[in-house]
């Protein structure tokens, strides 16, 4: 399963939930820890991924750092206070959208 | 895997190829070298890059797509910075520029010679933004050694050239002010209605220096940052 407008929708938590738990990483290693976590069930492209780092970056919740790996530069996204205090609340908000979705998938009428 | 020199010069040009801003460069270069070197073996390079860029970005137009809306984002920020320094001159204590400007504005028409000063200003404040951040990108691009734009850069020069199209109109409007008879359009005498044109220049004129001031400091802030 690759980047799907399933998973779009909670991308931005998802990133922010990983930055919580590793304190910087860059656009590659996010998405190979996606497919670690998720045994191979879920692809990140990073044509999905670098619009929302981006996306949040932009509204201050990611801040960037760029250090000289190998000889090139690597842009590494960190969490800012602010994305920090957001993490919580935005998982809690997946959380209770998920049940809600459980709750509605699996109300089917019954055909006689 | 680990890649030679020769097939790093072959990414760095590919990459080069493919993408315009020099921060996306650097983030597409990184993924790629990464990507590839986590392979087992690369038989044919442009292949493989070929490859992971369908596969992670999808393809060529996903680049495309991927930098027209990091300067989206860019622009919006740039804009959203602009615009609360340019709120910034209407409240304590940045209202004493305008306020100052206001006042040197009402006692300059009282003189002719006034009137060229305005001019040269004018001048002044459509030029000095882009000759501050042309300036101020090539000094970064040669200290860096940076081949391609920054696009912060280019989000800040198309504020800058807003500038020459809002001062365009404004001499425009200024010049039909002096040219449509006060009696046709104007229910007083010439001489009021130039007063009521000079007054509504010479504001116009403020909130485009007041602009290109807040554009300035806004590339003051990014440039700061670019170097740290």
């Amino acid at each position: 399963m690759s980047t799907n407008p399933l998973l779009k929708g909670t991308l931005q938590t998802i990133i922010l939930k990983l930055l919580e738990d590793n304190e910087r990483m860059y656009g590659y290693e996010i998405t190979q820890k996606v497919k670690e976590i998720t045994a191979g069930e879920i692809k990140l492209t990073e044509g999905a991924l670098y619009p929302a780092l981006h996306k949040l970056e932009a509204d201050g919740l990611l801040e960037t750092t760029s250090e000289i790996v190998d000889g090139r530069a690597r842009k590494y996204y960190s969490l800012t206070e602010q994305g920090g205090s957001e993490v919580t609340s935005k998982v809690t908000e997946a959380e209770a959208f998920i049940e809600q979705l459980q709750t509605l998938l699996k109300l089917k009428p019954a055909l006689k | 895997m680990k890649l030679t020199d020769e097939q790093l010069d072959t990414l760095r040009m590919l990459v080069d190829n493919e993408v315009t801003y020099y921060e996306t460069y650097h983030e597409i270069y990184d993924h790629m070298v990464t990507a590839i070197e986590s392979l087992d073996g690369v038989n044919d390079l442009q292949k493989a890059y070929a490859d992971i860029l369908e596969q992670d970005f999808d393809g060529h137009r996903g680049i495309e797509k991927l930098e027209n809306e990091h300067r989206y984002k860019i622009w919006q920020r740039t804009s959203q910075k602009k615009r609360y320094i340019f709120y910034s001159f209407f409240k304590w204590p940045g209202i004493l520029l305008p306020v100052a400007l206001a006042a040197a504005y009402y006692i300059g028409f009282h003189y002719s010679i006034f009137r060229l000063f305005l001019f040269l200003g004018t001048i002044v404040v459509t030029i000095l933004p882009f000759l501050v951040i042309n300036i101020g990108n090539y000094f970064v691009r040669y200290k860096f050694k940076e081949a391609k734009a920054s696009i912060k850069s280019v989000s800040i020069n198309l504020m800058a050239k807003r500038i020459w199209m809002y001062v365009g109109w404004l001499w425009l409007f200024n010049l039909l002010l002096q040219i449509i008879p006060a009696g046709r359009l104007f229910t007083v005498q010439r001489s009021t209605s130039l007063v009521i044109g000079d007054i509504v220049t010479g504001t116009l004129f403020l909130s485009a220096f007041l602009y290109a001031t807040s554009v300035l400091l806004v590339y003051r802030n990014e440039l700061k940052e670019r170097l740290a």
